[in-house]
Formats: C-alpha cells, sequence, structure tokens
C-alpha cells in the first residue's frame, strides 16, 4: 500500500505528467460528443412511464361530446365574427361568453418595450372555481387568440368556450380551472403568469384584479384550424430551457395515445419512425431549443414558477376531430385534478428522444461537465507550467531531467493575468448593454459594426500590451489559465441549470484550450483566423445563415427575450464565451516578448 | 378513589359467577383501512365491504371499531358524492345512511390502534372508541393498506411491525381481552404481517406471501380509480353467496378452501398453529363465529339452596362497600370545605396586545445620541489610561 | 506606503460602492436577501424590523424576528429615515469598510506578521505592502457583496481589526475595549480573548508585568466593559434580562434553522430533539477547543493564531456568511510572504471559486425551480467549508513550517516528510 502510494507520488514529478493534459482535454472533448452521440440508443435510453401514483391517466370515461358539438359550432360562430377585431373588444365578447355561464371574469393589461417596439395587450380570465374544492389550488387552460405561427387560434377558442361551459356541469373538480385568453402567446401569458405571483413589474404590468389558489398546471391550446388531424403536437420547452415535470406529458401523452387513440410527438417530427437517426434529430433540435431558451408557447412562461405546462398543437390530417381534441383535454384535466401536491416524482432534467423515449440528468449530465473539465484541466496545466522557471536554450537536449526540483516554481505574477480577464470580463457587458436596449432596427447595423470590432479588438489590446507591458511568457501562460478556470467553471455552473446552453458553448469555444502562441508570425494570424470562424458574432450570423432567419429578426428575439421574459443566454454568450473568445485570441495574436 | 370502591364491588360480583363455558358470548370487529389519498379508494371500500358484511350478520354498531382515514365518499373528486362503491356496477352504496365511523381521518394512527387493542387509553376516551371486550370476546381484525415485509404504512407517514402487532396481540391475551381473534389482512407481503405472532387462538390469513404484490381487481371508469381489491373481493363474493344468514353453517376452512390462486394472482396465507387443535379446529370454526353476532347465552345449572346463600352473602358484601363509600365521601367532604376566600388558581394575566406609538422621537434620538456617548466614553477611557 | 497611494484605494473603493448602491437600485435588497450574506443575526431586514418596534415603543425581541444586540436599535435610530434620506446608511457601511482597512493597514505596517517579539520569520519583508493588503480586502468581491448588503457583521470584523491593530500598537485597553464590543455585538470574538492578549503583552507590556497579571488586568478590562455594555442594554430594553435570552440565547440554542453558508443548520432540522442540547454542546466546544492548542502552539506568533483562529470560525460558528470569510482573507493576506510555502492555495482557490458559482445555482435550483432540494445546496456549502479549511489548515502548515525551518535551515526547499 504504502509503494503504491509512494509510487503514486512519484509519478507527480515525472516529467511526462506535463506532456498529458492536452491529450486528456481533448479526450475530455472527444468523449463528450460521443457521450451525447450513443445516447439515443436503445442501451441508454429509457422507456417513459408514470411515475406519480395518484395521476391515474385514461382511468376515466370522459364524455366530452354528443350535444357539445353543437354548442362547439355556436361559438366557432362568434369567434369567426370576431376575427379582424382589436383586443379590447375581443375581450369584451369572451367576458360575455364566460360570465353568460357563471365564471368570474378578470381583466389585466400590459406593455412591455422591447428592441424599441412595444408589446402591449390585454389579457382576459376567468375562474371557475370548484363547487366542492377548497379554492386552494387551480389549474390553468391557456388558450392564446393568436396561435405560436400567428394565425388566429379560432378552433383552441371555440373549444376552450365549450370546455369550460362543459367543465363547469361537473362537480367533481377538486381544484379551481382558471381560463386564460392572451392575445397572442409570448408576452400575454408571462404578464399573466407574473402578476399572478405578484412578480410583476408595476410599471409594465397591472396587477390582476382576481386570483384563486397556487397553480398545479397548465395546458394550452394552438388549434388554428379545423381540419381533421391524426397526431398531436406536444410542445414542452420553457424560458430559460426549464422543462415540464416529465409525468405532465407522459400523462398527456398517455391519455392521448392509450385512451383516445391519437399518437403524439414532440420537436416538430411528426414523421418519427423510432430510428437512430430520428431520434438524434428529436434530441438536438430539444437541446437547441432548450440552449436559446426563449419562449415556444403560451406554456413556457409558466414553467419558471415550478408550474408545469405543455402546448397542445393539433396536427397532420386524419379523423380525428375538435372533439377527440375535447375529451384529450378533458382526460388530461381529469388526471390532473387527482393531483395532491405539485408533480415531483418524476424528471425535471430529461432528453427526449420520442415521445416515449427519455434519459434522465444523471446519464447526459456528464458530456456537459466533461466540456466544462477540459477547460479546467488545461487551466490547471497551465497554472503548473507557469510556475516552472524557464528552460535556458542549449541545456536541454543533453540532460534528461528525470525529476523536476519542486523547489523550482518560480513566483507568479499574477496581476496582469487577471487584470486582464476581469477587465475582458467586465467588458462584456458592454455588448450584453447594447443588444439589449437599442430599437429593433438599428440592431442589424449596430451588430454589424460590433462584429467588426469585436475582430479587430484582439489586435489592438496584444499591440497595447507589448509596448506598454512587455508581458513574460509566464504572464501569458497565466492569462490563459485564468480565462479557462473562469470558462469551465462558468460552464459547469451553466450545466445544472441549462445542459444544452453549457453544452452548445462548450462545443463551440473547446479550440481555445488548444490555441496558443507561437513563434512563427504566419502561423499566429493563422491561428487568429481559425478562433475568428468560431467567434460569437460569426457564429450568430452562420446561425442565421442555417436557419434561414434575418440576424435582424433573431437580434430582437433576443432582446425581446431579455427584456420581457428573463432570458439569460445573452448574459451566457456576452458574458461568458466572448470575453473567453477575446482573451483566446489576445493570447495567440501573442503578447509574449519572448 | 371512589372508583376502586366501585370496581371492587364489580369484581366481588363477579367472583360468584358460574363458570364459564368454553364458547365465546360476544363478538366484536376492528375494521382499519390504513391509507389516505383519492388513489387509495379501494383501501376504503375495502374496509368499508367488511363493515357492510358484518353489520349484515348482526354485529352492532357498538362492537364494531371502524377506523377511516381519508374520507373518500365526500372528497371533491368523487364524481357520486357521499358514495363509496366496492363494485363498478355500483349497485350497492357502502357509505349511505347508518354508518358510524370510530376513529376518522388522522385519529387513525400507529398509536391509537395499538392503544384500542390493549385498552391503554386515558378516562376521557369514549365508549365508542374502545375495545370493550373481555376473555369470552371473538375479534374479527381486518387492516387493509399499503404492505411490505412484517410492516404496514399508516396514513403514508409512519409504519406499524409484524413484532408491535405480536406484542399487541399478547397483551390482550394476557389481559383476557379476547376469546378468539380471526386477522384478516390485505396488502402486498401481506402474510409477512402475522408471521410474528404468538399467541394462543388466533387464526391469520393475508392475501400475498413474501415478495409479493396484491392486486385490484377492478376499476370503475367513471368514478375513475380502482375500487376493490382481488382478495377482499373473493372473500366479499364468499360471504355473499354462501354466508347468507346467521344459521350459515359454512366453516372458516371452507372460507379458505374457496380462494384461487389463478384469481386472487397472488399466493393468500393462512396460520393455524396458534389455535389449540391446530389447522383441524381452527378450518372447523363457524364463519358466523366470527363475522357474525351469535349470542351464546351462559345458563345457569345449579338449583340449590347454596345460591340463595350466595346471594346473601353478596348483598351483605355490597352493603358493607357501600357504607365504606359513604364514610370516605363524608370525610371527603369535611376537608375540602375550605375558606372561599382563597383564590386557588393564580389569576392569568392576558396580555393585550400592544400598541404602536411614534410618540417619544425626540426621546430616542437622545437615547441613541446617550448610548453613542457611553460608546465613545469607553473609548476615550482608552485614551485617557494609555497615554 | 504613500498617502497618495491609500487616499488612491480608499477613494476607488467609495466609489465602486456608492455606484453599486445608486446605480443598480435593486441591487442591495437582492443581496440582503441571499442566505450567504445574511444570516437570522446578522441581517439588514432583521435590524430594521427590530429598528422599527423599537421607534414604536414596542419591545424589540417581541415578534421573534431580531435577534441583534440591543445597542445597535438606538444607533442606528440616530440615522435619518432611510426612506427620505437614503444615503446615510450605505455611508455607515462603508466608512465602516474604510475604518477595518484601515486597521488592517495599520496591522501590516507594524509588521508583526513577519517580525513578532519572540520570532523572526526568514521570510520577513517579502510580504505585501500595506496598500496590496488595504486593496485586496476593498476589492474582495466578498466584502463589497457584505457591505452593498448591510449585513451587520461587518461591525463586528471591524471591531475585531481595530482590537488587532490596537494590541499590535500596544493600546491594550483600547484592544480589550474593541473586543469586548465586537463580543457584546456577536458571542464567539470573546473566543479571541487569550491570543489577544498575548499580542498586547508581545508588542509593548512585557516589559513591565508579567504574563499572568497582564492577562488577569485585560480578562478583568474585558468583563467590566462588557458588563457596562449589557448594563446598557438592561436599561435600555425596559430594564430586564429577557434580551439575552433573545440575542446570545439564539445563537446557543440555534432556535432559527434558516439556511446559511454553514454546517450547523442542516445537522439541527433533522436532529432528534433528545440529542439537540448534546450536539449543541459539541459544536459550540469544537469551536471553542482551537483557542487553547492555537494560543499555545502559535506563542510565538499571536497575530498567525488570530488569523487561523478566525479562519476556523468562519467555518464553524453557528451563523457564518461570507464577511466572516472576508475577515479571515483581510487576515490572509498579512501572511503572502508564507504564500510559497504552501501546498494548496490553486486548489483551495478554485474550490471557492467553483463554490460560491455552484451555490447560488443549487439555491434557485432548491428554492424558485423546485428541481432541487436542500442537500444540493448544503453539499455546496460544505464544498465551501473544505475550501476554506484547505486555506485555513495550509496556513497553519506555512506558519509552522517556517517556524521549523528556522531551526533546521538545511529543508529549506525540501519537501518535508509529514508522519
Amino acid at each position: 500500500m504504502s509503494r503504491l502510494l509512494s509510487s503514486a507520488l512519484s509519478l507527480r514529478r515525472d516529467p511526462r505528467m506535463l506532456k498529458a493534459p492536452p491529450y486528456l482535454s481533448f479526450a475530455c472533448i472527444l468523449i463528450g460528443l460521443i457521450w451525447l452521440l450513443v445516447l439515443p440508443l436503445d442501451e441508454y435510453s429509457r422507456r417513459t412511464y408514470i411515475s406519480e401514483n395518484a395521476l391515474l391517466p385514461g382511468q376515466v370515461h370522459t364524455y366530452f361530446g354528443g350535444s357539445e358539438q353543437h354548442v362547439f359550432r355556436a361559438y366557432k360562430e362568434e369567434v369567426a365574427a370576431l376575427s379582424g377585431k382589436d383586443t379590447h373588444e375581443i375581450n369584451n365578447n369572451i367576458e360575455e361568453i364566460l360570465k353568460g355561464f357563471g365564471v368570474k371574469v378578470g381583466r389585466q393589461s400590459y406593455t412591455y418595450g422591447a428592441a424599441g417596439g412595444a408589446y402591449s395587450g390585454e389579457n382576459v380570465y376567468g375562474i371557475l372555481q370548484a363547487p366542492r374544492g377548497d379554492a386552494t389550488e387551480a389549474i390553468v387552460l391557456v388558450c392564446p387568440w393568436k396561435t405560436i405561427g400567428g394565425s388566429e387560434n379560432r378552433v383552441g377558442v371555440a373549444l376552450s368556450l365549450t370546455l369550460a361551459r362543459y367543465f363547469k356541469r361537473w362537480s367533481l373538480w377538486s381544484k379551481d380551472i382558471i381560463l386564460l385568453f392572451p392575445p397572442e402567446p409570448k408576452v400575454g401569458t408571462q404578464a399573466w403568469v407574473d402578476a399572478y405571483h405578484d412578480a410583476h413589474d408595476p410599471r409594465h404590468v397591472s396587477p390582476l384584479p382576481l386570483k384563486s389558489g397556487a397553480l398545479q398546471g397548465a395546458l394550452a391550446i394552438d388549434y388554428p384550424d379545423d381540419h381533421h388531424f391524426s397526431t398531436l403536437h406536444i410542445i414542452y420547452d420553457g424560458v430559460n430551457g426549464q422543462l415540464p415535470n416529465l409525468d405532465l406529458i407522459n400523462a398527456v401523452g398517455w391519455v392521448a395515445g392509450n385512451q383516445m387513440g391519437i399518437p403524439s410527438f414532440i420537436q416538430g417530427q411528426y414523421n418519427h419512425q423510432n430510428t437512430y437517426q430520428d431520434r438524434l434529430k428529436t434530441m438536438f433540435r430539444g437541446m437547441l431549443s432548450q440552449g436559446l431558451g426563449n419562449v415556444a408557447g403560451a406554456h413556457s412562461s409558466f414553467i419558471p414558477y415550478h408550474v408545469d405546462a405543455v402546448t397542445l398543437q393539433p396536427w397532420g390530417m386524419g379523423h380525428q376531430d375538435e372533439m377527440a381534441m375535447g375529451r384529450v383535454i378533458e382526460g388530461s384535466f381529469r388526471s390532473l385534478n387527482n393531483l395532491l401536491e405539485h408533480l415531483h416524482q418524476s424528471f425535471f432534467f430529461y432528453l427526449l428522444m420520442s415521445r416515449d423515449r427519455f434519459v434522465s440528468i444523471g446519464t447526459y449530465l456528464p458530456s456537459a461537465m466533461l466540456l466544462a473539465a477540459n477547460f479546467t484541466i488545461m487551466a490547471i496545466f497551465l497554472w503548473v507550467k507557469s510556475g516552472q522557471a524557464p528552460k535556458t536554450e542549449g541545456d536541454d537536449s543533453k540532460e534528461k531531467s528525470t525529476t523536476l526540483d519542486t523547489s523550482n516554481t518560480v513566483e507568479r505574477d499574477m496581476l496582469l493575468p487577471a487584470a486582464i480577464v476581469a477587465g475582458s470580463h467586465a467588458l462584456g457587458m458592454i455588448p450584453l448593454f447594447i443588444f439589449n436596449r437599442l430599437p429593433g432596427d438599428v440592431l442589424p447595423h449596430a451588430f454589424a459594426i460590433f462584429s467588426a470590432i469585436s475582430i479587430v479588438l484582439p489586435l489592438i489590446v496584444s499591440h497595447l500590451l507589448t509596448s506598454f507591458y512587455k508581458p513574460t511568457v509566464q504572464q501569458s501562460q497565466l492569462t490563459k489559465s485564468f480565462s479557462l478556470l473562469v470558462l469551465g467553471l462558468s460552464l459547469s455552473t451553466l450545466a445544472t441549470l441549462n445542459f444544452s446552453l453549457s453544452f452548445i458553448i462548450g462545443l463551440l469555444a473547446s479550440p481555445l484550450s488548444f490555441v496558443q502562441p507561437t513563434k512563427s508570425q504566419p502561423l499566429r494570424w493563422a491561428f487568429a483566423s481559425l478562433l475568428s470562424l468560431i467567434a460569437p458574432p460569426t457564429i450568430v450570423y452562420t446561425a442565421a445563415v442555417v436557419a434561414g432567419a434575418d440576424v435582424g429578426d433573431l437580434l430582437r428575439d433576443a432582446s425581446f427575450g431579455w427584456n420581457v421574459l428573463g432570458v439569460y443566454t445573452p448574459v451566457a454568450i456576452w458574458g461568458v464565451w466572448w470575453p473567453a473568445w477575446t482573451v483566446g485570441t489576445v493570447n495567440v495574436l501573442g503578447f509574449a516578448a519572448a | 378513589m371512589l372508583l376502586p370502591i366501585r370496581l371492587l364491588a364489580v369484581l366481588a360480583t363477579s367472583l360468584f359467577l358460574p363458570l364459564a363455558f368454553a364458547e365465546h358470548t360476544n363478538n366484536w370487529a376492528v375494521l382499519v383501512g390504513t391509507s389516505r389519498f383519492w388513489f387509495n379508494y379501494r383501501h376504503l371500500s375495502n374496509v368499508l365491504s367488511m363493515y357492510r358484511t358484518v353489520k349484515r350478520l348482526g354485529i352492532p354498531d357498538s362492537q364494531i371499531i371502524l377506523m377511516l382515514p381519508d374520507d373518500m365518499a365526500c372528497n371533491p373528486r368523487n364524481a357520486f358524492p357521499g358514495t363509496v362503491y366496492s363494485n363498478s356496477n355500483r349497485a350497492m352504496d357502502l357509505y349511505g345512511d347508518n354508518i358510524e365511523v370510530d376513529y376518522r381521518g388522522y385519529e387513525v394512527t400507529v398509536e391509537n390502534f395499538i392503544r384500542l387493542l390493549t385498552d391503554r387509553v386515558g378516562d376521557e376516551m369514549p365508549r365508542s372508541k374502545r375495545l370493550l371486550t373481555d376473555d369470552k370476546s371473538n375479534i374479527l381484525i381486518y387492516m387493509t393498506g399499503h404492505g411490505g415485509n412484517e410492516f404496514l404504512k399508516f396514513q403514508d407517514a409512519e409504519e406499524i411491525g409484524a413484532w408491535d402487532l405480536a406484542d399487541a396481540f399478547q397483551q390482550m391475551w394476557e389481559k383476557k381481552r379476547y376469546h378468539e381473534i380471526l386477522f384478516m389482512i390485505d396488502t402486498c407481503q401481506a402474510n409477512t404481517m402475522f408471521s410474528r405472532l404468538y399467541s394462543p387462538n388466533i387464526i391469520a390469513t393475508g392475501s400475498s406471501e413474501l415478495d409479493q404484490s396484491s392486486y385490484s381487481h377492478h376499476a370503475d371508469n367513471d368514478v375513475g380509480v380502482a375500487v376493490i381489491d382481488r382478495y377482499t373481493y373473493y372473500n366479499l363474493e364468499f360471504l355473499e353467496n354462501q354466508v347468507k344468514d346467521l344459521s350459515s353453517q359454512k366453516t372458516v376452512g371452507d372460507l379458505f378452501d374457496s380462494y384461487d390462486i389463478s384469481k386472487i394472482h397472488s399466493n393468500p396465507g393462512m396460520r393455524y398453529d396458534l389455535f389449540p387443535g391446530g389447522a383441524d379446529v381452527a378450518r372447523s370454526r363457524l364463519i358466523t363465529d366470527f363475522f357474525g353476532n351469535i349470542q351464546n347465552v351462559e345458563v345457569d345449572q345449579k338449583e340449590n339452596g347454596a345460591l340463595e346463600e350466595e346471594l346473601l352473602e353478596l348483598g351483605r358484601t355490597i352493603a358493607m362497600l357501600r357504607q365504606k363509600e359513604a364514610d370516605e365521601a363524608s370525610q371527603y367532604n369535611n376537608a375540602t370545605s375550605v375558606p372561599a376566600s382563597q383564590p386557588t388558581e393564580p389569576v392569568k394575566h392576558v396580555r393585550g396586545a400592544t400598541a404602536l406609538t411614534d410618540d417619544n422621537w425626540w426621546t430616542k434620538k437622545v437615547v441613541g445620541a446617550t448610548a453613542l456617548a457611553g460608546c465613545i466614553g469607553l473609548w476615550a477611557l482608552g485614551s485617557f489610561l494609555e497615554t | 506606503m504613500t498617502f497618495r497611494g491609500k487616499a488612491g484605494i480608499y477613494a476607488i473603493a467609495v466609489l465602486l460602492r456608492l455606484v453599486l448602491f445608486f446605480a443598480f437600485p435593486g441591487l442591495p435588497d437582492l443581496l440582503t436577501g441571499r442566505v450567504e450574506i445574511s444570516t437570522p443575526v446578522t441581517s439588514f431586514k432583521r435590524l430594521e424590523e427590530g429598528l422599527f418596534l423599537y421607534n414604536h415603543n414596542v419591545w424589540p425581541y417581541d415578534g421573534g424576528v431580531y435577534h441583534q444586540a440591543p445597542l445597535l436599535l438606538p444607533l442606528f435610530s440616530l440615522l435619518p429615515d432611510s426612506t427620505s434620506w437614503p444615503i446615510f446608511t450605505p455611508l455607515l457601511y462603508i466608512l465602516i469598510d474604510l475604518l477595518s482597512a484601515d486597521a488592517l493597514v495599520k496591522i501590516a505596517a507594524s509588521g508583526e506578521a513577519g517580525k513578532s517579539r519572540l520570532y523572526t520569520s526568514p521570510r520577513q519583508g517579502k510580504g505585501s505592502t500595506g496598500l496590496v493588503i488595504a486593496a485586496a480586502f476593498l476589492f474582495n468581491p466578498l466584502t463589497i457583496a457584505s457591505c452593498v448588503g448591510r449585513t451587520t457583521s461587518v461591525f463586528t470584523n471591524c471591531a475585531i481589526l481595530f482590537a488587532i491593530a490596537k494590541a499590535v500598537q500596544g493600546f491594550s485597553f483600547h484592544a480589550m475595549v474593541a473586543l469586548s464590543f465586537a463580543s457584546y455585538l456577536s458571542m464567539y470574538p470573546v473566543l479571541l480573548l487569550p491570543p489577544l492578549v498575548l499580542l498586547a503583552y508581545d508588542r509593548r507590556a512585557y516589559q513591565k508585568t508579567s504574563v499572568l497579571k497582564f492577562s488577569a488586568l485585560n480578562v478583568l478590562v474585558v468583563a467590566g466593559c462588557l458588563s457596562v455594555l449589557l448594563g446598557m442594554s438592561y436599561a435600555l430594553t425596559g430594564n430586564s434580562w429577557e434580551f439575552l435570552a433573545r440575542t446570545y440565547g439564539i445563537q446557543l440554542t440555534l432556535t432559527d434553522l434558516t439556511p446559511t453558508v454553514g454546517l450547523w443548520w442542516y445537522f439541527f432540522i433533522e436532529m432528534f430533539d433528545s440529542f439537540r442540547s448534546f450536539f449543541l454542546a459539541l459544536f459550540w466546544l469544537h469551536l471553542a477547543s482551537y483557542v487553547g492548542g492555537l494560543s499555545i502552539r502559535l506563542r510565538n506568533q499571536p497575530l498567525a493564531a488570530l488569523a487561523v483562529l478566525l479562519g476556523i470560525f468562519s467555518i464553524f460558528k453557528p451563523y457564518p456568511s461570507i464577511s466572516d470569510t472576508s475577515l479571515f482573507l483581510g487576515l490572509f493576506s498579512l501572511y503572502t510572504h508564507l504564500l510559497p510555502l504552501m501546498r494548496y492555495t490553486y486548489v483551495a482557490s478554485a474550490t471557492l471559486m467553483y463554490a460560491s458559482f455552484l451555490g447560488p445555482a443549487f439555491y434557485h435550483l432548491w428554492i424558485y425551480a423546485g428541481s432541487g432540494n436542500a442537500n444540493f445546496f448544503y453539499a455546496i456549502t460544505l464544498v465551501w467549508s473544505l475550501g476554506q479549511s484547505l486555506l485555513v489548515s495550509d496556513l497553519t502548515f506555512a506558519v509552522l513550517r517556517d517556524e521549523w525551518e528556522v531551526e533546521r535551515p538545511e529543508m529549506v526547499g525540501k519537501e518535508a516528510k509529514q508522519i
């Protein structure tokens, strides 16, 4: 045992130990990536299952149908008559209808400003009190007037009104049912949920006149046209990549699939054949959506408040009609009704490969952690290297030193490197501030100017440093060490909150571990150009091109997300990734006067 | 002080009764549900079905202890409010009228259950909540809920172990609180629960073996939950079809033989070894000995003058005891005639709510300045001393 | 260090704090609400509550929210109302920070860290200048967060630093008065009495009296000051001693189990009642047990003993916060001449940085997102305590090794075999 220990300790002094870390880093990145690629296989993913015994999905007969169809048609006519009218008039009508069957109604107005535009509107909502319940809990049925795609949610609204009238006639609700009709699915719900929890900004959002109990769950309907559908699209992404409890998706999928015979799918993969490619595609789409963290539907704003919510979108051409959709909602609500507490038995962190295949956080987290660890390994390696005495030229060929004398550690001059890293991160506040405050039409131009500055900035900084401070090799190593340490630190923390964002940034920033200042000038320029390819502004432009969207739209969405929804993706990009990239490029351009 | 005298009187009376016959004279039933929450509806309907069965066979409410930990009938999720059904045909409402629940809601705890069995309760416990059995009582004890290896979960918060139960039964035996017990339990791994019993005169039966689950029978798709468990369902089937009234001669053995493992989907178990005479005698006991209310009458056989003499003796003893009681009562009354002017309890001062007042603003500032001056003075003292 | 340098550092520090206070209006309240900064016995919000009750003639300890020393109330009530004049409270806290930094500078300028009466370090003179130490303290994010979060432990920290500074300058009476103030505000500084007395003795009084007489005198001084302060509190809280149970009693019995960055709250949440008193006594005994050993072993360097003790207290006291850590780091910076002897600085700093990033993340997951539980947050506080323990033990190792190298000069630069 002691021999093992002493041999392990003597390994510490072996100079070969210092050669290993870069390879170790590379291995970490590779394994991290491959880890993600093997997840869709059957051995590593699992079928979904209902964890909460209280849910009992699909165990009740649903009676929505029959004469309700006539009521639905009547409401559909009324809704069609409101087409194209302004929000206030629409809300008046909805209020009349809701009051007509005895539901208490409240209204709320809001005005947000983001990217120079004003997002204002008025929500109308009704509270259906459970006759025998005690009003301490509530479930929400959200039906925005406009769908996610921008068209009018006609069938959805009519169906919600019919369902409301239908629900009112049952006395078996243990929770109040709230019917929310925001004008559109992104801003209105956020304003309502913020005000419901008294977390709203009083300058932008007016408070709610009526409230009920603690929200336990929410379903949103997105149903523009009244064609007969075949499958159900479940949208579950929340703001900042937070996901609802898996049991909600399981329960809705069960009710739709096993009880009503309507298959469901996720992430737009309506043609999922359960092959490896389909699973991988679904997973990547989910990761992209989670990483961007923006709002995916009317349900997204509920999730940060620990209220599980999904949006249901009927899809495809088939033979299921709106009554079937109504029964799906009825069955889901009956399941939610059975709950005694927030869903907590199933997973909050998961990656779905298909509607019924998932991996949980214990299985997928190591991939992002490995990516973050690779930066930490390089940081430690550079720290140790910076502490070694510099070798004089000429005498390292003959004497192969087999041990490292630990007393050879030199003093580290840490002030300049720390200042560079701290300064660069502080500088990151500027693009964050600018892109969240500028009006929308100026944004693309400002971004273009900023990208140009961003490419040139490392050159300027490098030139200034070499002229004024004459930094040493050790300081260059320390700069990179500190920068990578902060990057690894931030990405590990981010991985616990938003796995996909951490993974994406980690992957895109991984070349920063390996580039180093070299002696030859052309090689330095080559490295710098390569790094420019993975600069955050470049990636943003590339993403816009690949997605076929306008850069201005992307930026406006980002600004909207920050100002209205509290999305923190811009902080990760401009406050963590961009400073790390800048310091890395400065380092590559070389400011060592050796 | 007065009570022991009365107790002595009762004891004296009982001493002179003729010898008891080896038969039970009264029947009791202890029906315990241990689960709460809506999705455990079937456990309560199990208990309620047993309740209705023993009531049908004559045991009165005063001799049934019914423990229901949750209210399924009035649960807002119940589509048929005020009812509990054990069958999806909804033919019979088990709750309805004429029900007496003795322990309800959070009163159903392990401690209360054990206190009930051993009768270690305080003076304030009402009679309806006590198991007032004697050594001639046959008791049916039925328990259902979520269980495991030698434990039964009470209300999702605590558990009772097989040893706790065995010790409670032993206490009952030592206190002569039962004649014979039929212990029936319907949970997962139920048979482990009676594996530790060591008191005589107990027949035990359970729904499943170690590492086996017990299953529900069927669900009602309008109530939305499973409404009865398999083991109880088949017990009830036997009891309703074969034991129609008190004259039924069906035995415990017949009941046990009716268990069909392919229908119950688990292995029900029985335990006869605690019964004197073993399996044969145990299985020959009638169902109505436990589920019904047979009142065996003990007829006094002796027809001689010794009876009058004994009665006379008894009368004299009672008179003497009464006299003693009267003497002691008068003594007590004399002792307690103290002057009424002295208060016997300290008067409780009720503190009213303190009123918030905003005056004294200047006082506060002065106090503050004084405090600051005091601290500075302390510091200055130091400077003075240090120089 | 020059006056200009010092003034420059102080000016930048003041400016930074003023900017943080007023350019980000939500920041002070956000920081005051965080459990890493505010504890039940140091929270500014609770102080405001107590102040309100005091100003409205209600006994401030009614309601079980305010657990801090009574004298803070009249002193704070001297400040104008914070809603109409919101500048004064920030100015007070900035002043306290400056005074603490000044005390640190005085301690550094005395050179006690390198050369005490009984011991001279071979690395004396290689330490940081007073300017660097002041900057390290004032620009430490932990110090800034404690200042902007307005926790009242900054008063205790200031008093402790004053006590040490005065002792180093030889003013033992002042030192004892300052220590009494610190002990009065939080209980634990009274445990610093032995090394402080030794420090004061070493710096001036060794010529005049014996150690025993000097210690006895100083203990009397502390006792006297404390009794004066407690007497004032007695008079202030309506002539009753009940405030003792509500202030010091809370720290002794840990009745308020709000999460902190410490180790105690989680333990005592899950403790069975019958064992509570035993474990409370054990934890307090553990805290107090380091005083004797360190004072004896580090008799030659009482300042080092104080630094190590403060590090230990910031880990093991009942309601620690990051301001205790900032105090320890302030004293730690006096020993930068021993940095080459320390073995784990990188690991310890990285651990502390990781814990300070992951802690708020896991707290968010526990309290707001609801997808984590208390174990997540407690695990990170354990990592935080681990990082601090590494620093404390590394400092002790370095101090002891430094002493050892004076006896064994041939071992300079070589690995020491530890048994």
